[in-house]
């Protein structure tokens, strides 16, 4: 990987690209591990990129498949959790952010769906429904449908951990 | 809960000071461990199951032939091959671990490109010896008239000499066709993985 590309194609997202690792990981093993295997795959993938769709969709895009891919493989070698769910007991690891409450964000948006963790994702980084539609290939009516159901979710599971 | 899920988000990054960026280069350093990890244990079962293997020929053989020499050359070549595996997978053991995960796994691909050479040419060599081996013991050493031996007198001495000739040279290319088979159906995959592994830790290792 040249050292040009990483700079001007991947480091400006690279801030985005570690909260959607972040959010599908929980040691900071497999957080390193999965940050490593998007980079790899952003460089190994540059050429598919279409001129006419933006970078930063198609680079959340790709984050996003690629975290999908690595928890299925996990998941078939492991066969640990159940899909949606992680155990209740917090892994010190995940305690990822100097903010508790963030960290609480984190771990209630772990326990969605692994469409939904990515959906709200992009949604809390401020990126329009437009995007947000383009990147899951879904219908632009039931986004803002489904950001509501998962921003109520998120809600009872933080005020079930936080009263 | 007070707060919004959204003010939460980015009140939290806010008080972020530096995002921590993971560096790439240095993580290949467990899947490399893992993988290693499988290798070591491949070789160390395929080197001790040539003791199950060497007592079920030896047996075979003694039993068919009815000779103790062929046993004893069969024991011995098994032996040595199993000492020969040792040193092998001695060496592997002690590579240098401390360089990068990158140099680390071409100094492991090295070995095995020259383990595997070395051991088409054992084989290639070794094969054909022994066989001569075994047709020497049972004309020297097996009485006339013994099943084994009627065969080499139906033959007679140009025929017979034809006969172990051929052998050699068969076992030379069967017994190198079946270990490069093996190598390839019990280590393919591992190796394909240590393969991929070094050109994307190519790729990183400009840069990170």
């Amino acid at each position: 990987m040249s050292s040009d590309f990483y700079h001007n194609y991947i480091m400006p997202y690279a801030a985005i690209i570690i909260k959607i690792c972040r959010a599908y990981t929980n040691t900071q093993e497999d957080f390193e591990d999965y940050y490593q295997e998007v980079c790899l795959q952003i460089w190994r993938s540059r050429d598919s990129f279409r001129e006419e769709a933006q970078w930063s969709t198609w680079l959340y895009r790709l984050t996003l498949n690629v975290c999908l891919t690595l928890m299925k493989k996990k998941k078939n070698k492991h066969q640990q959790f159940a899909t949606d769910y992680l155990p209740e007991q917090l892994i010190e690891d995940s305690k990822a952010f100097a903010d508790e409450e963030l960290n609480l964000l984190y771990d209630a948006i772990r326990q969605l769906s692994e469409i939904d963790r990515g959906i709200i994702l992009l949604y809390l980084e401020e990126r329009s429904y437009q995007e947000i539609v383009a990147v899951f290939d879904t219908n632009a009516n039931n986004i803002g449908v489904r950001i509501k159901r998962i921003k109520e979710r998120l809600k009872k599971i933080l005020d079930g951990k936080i009263n | 809960m007070e707060k919004s899920i959204e003010s939460i988000w980015k009140e939290g990054f806010f008080k972020e000071t530096s995002v921590d960026i993971p560096k790439v280069n240095n993580l290949y350093n467990r899947k490399s461990i893992h993988l290693m990890d499988k290798l070591l244990r491949t070789l160390e079962i395929d080197l001790w199951s040539i003791v199950p293997v060497a007592i079920v020929i030896t047996a075979g053989l003694v039993y068919q032939s009815g000779t103790l020499w062929i046993g004893l050359v069969t024991i011995s070549a098994c032996t040595a091959l199993f000492f020969v595996g040792k040193a092998k997978v001695d060496q592997l053991k002690q590579l240098d671990k401390s360089s990068s995960c990158f140099h680390y796994l071409r100094e492991v691909k090295k070995w095995i490109a020259q383990t595997v050479s070395y051991y088409t040419r054992l084989m290639a060599v070794g094969g054909p010896l022994f066989v001569l081996t075994v047709h020497l013991i049972i004309l020297l050493t097996l009485p006339e008239g013994h099943q084994l031996t009627t065969v080499y007198e139906r033959l007679g001495n140009s025929g017979t000499l034809w006969f172990i000739g051929l052998s050699m040279i068969a076992t030379a290319f069967i017994v190198v066709a079946v270990y490069r088979l093996a190598v390839k159906l019990v280590y393919g995959p591992t190796l394909k993985k240590i393969e991929m592994m070094l050109e994307d830790l190519e790729v990183l290792r400009d840069e990170h």
